[in-house]
């Protein structure tokens, strides 16, 4: 069971923004998408997701053409966090967790109620049920949003793959938050047939959370794999045209840390 | 302990249901009460008792109140249709407005917002002006007829083009919508003027009561002909409490839960159309209603759509109803038109509004 893009390509007024890119994310494993502004990071996401349509190749999501999913069978299948919520009215943190259950009305509230509740728990913004949205801290918010694309597939009886797109889910936290929200994605992995796939700018967030790595520069994936195979010195400086040194990670086995900028320190 | 943790949601949920069924009920007695009060009074007094024995007696009830067969008349003939008009006309606007604003995610959209009030004023001012020279040929109460036709046409015009502007590829885009809904405004603002330069002094008159508002011309006749439209909003518009809801997460966001958010988008600014249209073309323009009750209920009942749009239909309909009342007994035996009324109270809640969320801001 896979969400798996095969040679799009998409173009804006002559322009191509991707140039037959294929990517697949699988349950069981969380795929981050790297890449500097203007890679066509964003506009993967929103091919995977169906905000866009291709103009070349097709998005297959548990094989079955994107384009020929129900829009409410879709949306039982995945989720998308977006990098900005623009929810400016003050519901409350429930009525804001209870909308990811929109997609499973008539399911009845005693489901409802219990999956609300448990999303919120593994957001941990539990005990922010009562609390308005609109009082809430900006990475409060981020796990309250979090909490309601959790709810979304929240896997019930039935054992379908599903997926969660994260939009750069860390971008606007601290560094606690950052690493809560990866940890939170892992361990929902873990417990429930999903595959997430997430944007990151931060390479040390994806060395460290990632199962596999895609990067991206002008449209194009340049390379694509683990850890290793991806966080190359010469390929992450062509692709993000900054001085890079590279060290294995002192406490992670197999991961490894990218220190940039390496050329404003040197000694001499 | 952790028990109390466990059921905090489930009671939470309920207190929420229950705050908003109370809310509900008190708005709908606050309406019964409202709309007894303004049948009764005017240049004939008629008490409380002696409206619910007129109404009953229709329906075969004797209720123990005594009346002559003039106040019966006045009420049944003059100020029923009136009051039925008030309170139609006041809960499409609230309710429009209400959904706008959902539409919008912005507090402050209101359906004069995207041009549809203007553009039912510009076509309704065009058949007062420029029909007299038709009324001439084909007589003055056809003309009398076309006044409210033009306006309901010019609101779905405005509406249809506006809508026209803000969509690219099938996809309405909402800032735009906005920005394109100022500009129509705009236009047909300086039309009106136009015209308003051109008019005689008997038209001025008339005039006056399209930009200014007034319920004076309510009958069982006009009443009729735009009821359905505004019922159509009145009741379709809280169907769609569910859809809005999802809207205030983003527009994207409501896709990714499955809303067909176009579907939603097209039916809600066609439904404001004809019911702000309906509402226009027998009342003219009345300010303030779609803005300010929305408003208050979302401080009361919070912004849950499923309380707030039948809500806003209720208090909607009780404060136009006052404010008629206003209009036609303070200065006997004259009327103010009521958009002067709904903007005295309304403008300073608006400036209210601004200063406490500058406030919530700093």
């Amino acid at each position: 069971m896979s969400l798996r893009a095969e040679d799009i390509s998409y173009r804006v007024g002559g322009r191509t923004l991707l140039d037959q890119v294929s990517v697949e994310v699988h349950t069981g494993e969380l795929v981050t998408v790297l890449g500097p502004n203007g890679a066509g990071k964003t506009t993967l996401l929103k091919l995977l997701c169906g905000d866009l349509r291709p103009h070349a190749g097709e998005v297959v999501l548990n094989g079955r053409r994107l384009r020929n999913w129900s829009r409410l069978a879709l949306a039982q299948q995945r989720a998308v966090l977006p990098q900005h919520a623009s929810l400016s009215f003050p519901l409350s943190v429930t009525q804001v967790v209870r909308m990811g259950r929109a997609p499973y009305r008539g399911q009845g509230r005693a489901v409802e109620r219990d999956v609300v509740r448990a999303a919120m728990r593994a957001a941990d913004v539990h005990h922010l049920a009562e609390r308005s949205y609109t009082q809430l801290s900006g990475g409060e918010r981020q796990r309250v949003q979090l909490a309601r694309v959790l709810a979304q597939i929240w896997g019930a009886a039935d054992a379908r793959a599903r997926f969660l797109l994260l939009d750069e889910p860390t971008s606007a936290l601290d560094l606690a938050h950052q690493h809560q929200v990866l940890s939170i994605a892992r361990d929902m992995i873990k417990r429930h047939r999903l595959g997430v796939f997430a944007i990151l700018h931060d390479l040390n967030l994806a060395s460290g959370y990632a199962d596999r790595l895609v990067l991206l520069h002008a449209g194009q994936v340049v390379a694509q794999g683990s850890c290793d195979q991806v966080l190359q010195a010469a390929l992450l400086e062509a692709t993000f045209g900054v001085p890079l040194h590279i060290a294995p990670h002192p406490l992670l086995p197999g991961r490894r840390l990218v220190v940039s900028g390496a050329g404003e320190y040197s000694s001499d | 302990m952790n028990q109390a943790v466990l059921r905090r949601p489930r009671s939470w949920s309920l207190a929420e249901q229950q705050h908003g069924v109370v809310g509900i009920g008190a708005l709908t007695l606050g309406l019964f009460g409202a709309a007894i009060l303004a049948l009764g009074s005017g240049a004939v007094a008629i008490s409380p008792g002696q409206v619910l024995a007129i109404l009953a007696q229709p329906l075969g009830l004797q209720l123990p109140w005594d009346y002559a067969q003039g106040q019966a008349a006045v009420l049944l003939q003059i100020r029923a249709p009136r009051v039925l008009m008030a309170i139609l006309v006041g809960a499409a606007l609230a309710v429009s407005g209400a959904a706008m604003q959902g539409l919008f995610r912005n507090p402050l959209a209101d359906p004069a917002l995207i041009g549809v009030s203007a553009g039912a004023a510009l076509a309704a001012v065009a058949a007062i002006v420029l029909g007299s020279s038709l009324a001439a040929v084909v007589g003055v109460t056809v003309i009398a007829g076309v006044v409210p036709l033009a306006a309901f046409c010019g609101s779905l015009a405005a509406t249809l083009l506006v809508k026209r502007l803000a969509t690219t590829e099938g996809r309405t885009d909402v800032a735009t919508l906005l920005l394109a809904g100022i500009a129509i405004q705009a236009i047909a603002m300086a039309g009106t003027g136009l015209l308003t330069y051109l008019a005689d002094d008997e038209q001025l008159r008339t005039l006056t009561f399209w930009t200014l508002g007034s319920l004076g011309g309510a009958t069982w006749q006009t009443l009729l002909i735009a009821a359905p439209l505004m019922l159509l909003a009145i009741i379709g518009i809280p169907l769609f409490a569910h859809s809005l809801n999802a809207m205030l997460l983003g527009e994207a966001e409501a896709g990714h839960l499955g809303f067909d958010t176009q579907r939603l988008k097209q039916l809600l600014v066609l439904l404001v159309a004809a019911a702000v249209g309906a509402a226009v073309a027998v009342s003219g323009i009345i300010g303030f209603v779609g803005l300010v009750v929305p408003h208050l209920l979302r401080l009361a009942l919070g912004p849950d759509h499923h309380w707030l749009l039948p809500g806003s239909a209720l208090l909607g309909a009780s404060l136009l109803l006052l404010a008629d009342l206003l209009a036609r007994t303070l200065v006997v035996p004259a009327e103010l038109p009521i958009g002067i009324i709904t903007a005295l109270l309304g403008g300073p809640f608006f400036i209210w509004l601004l200063t406490s969320r500058r406030h919530r801001m700093d």
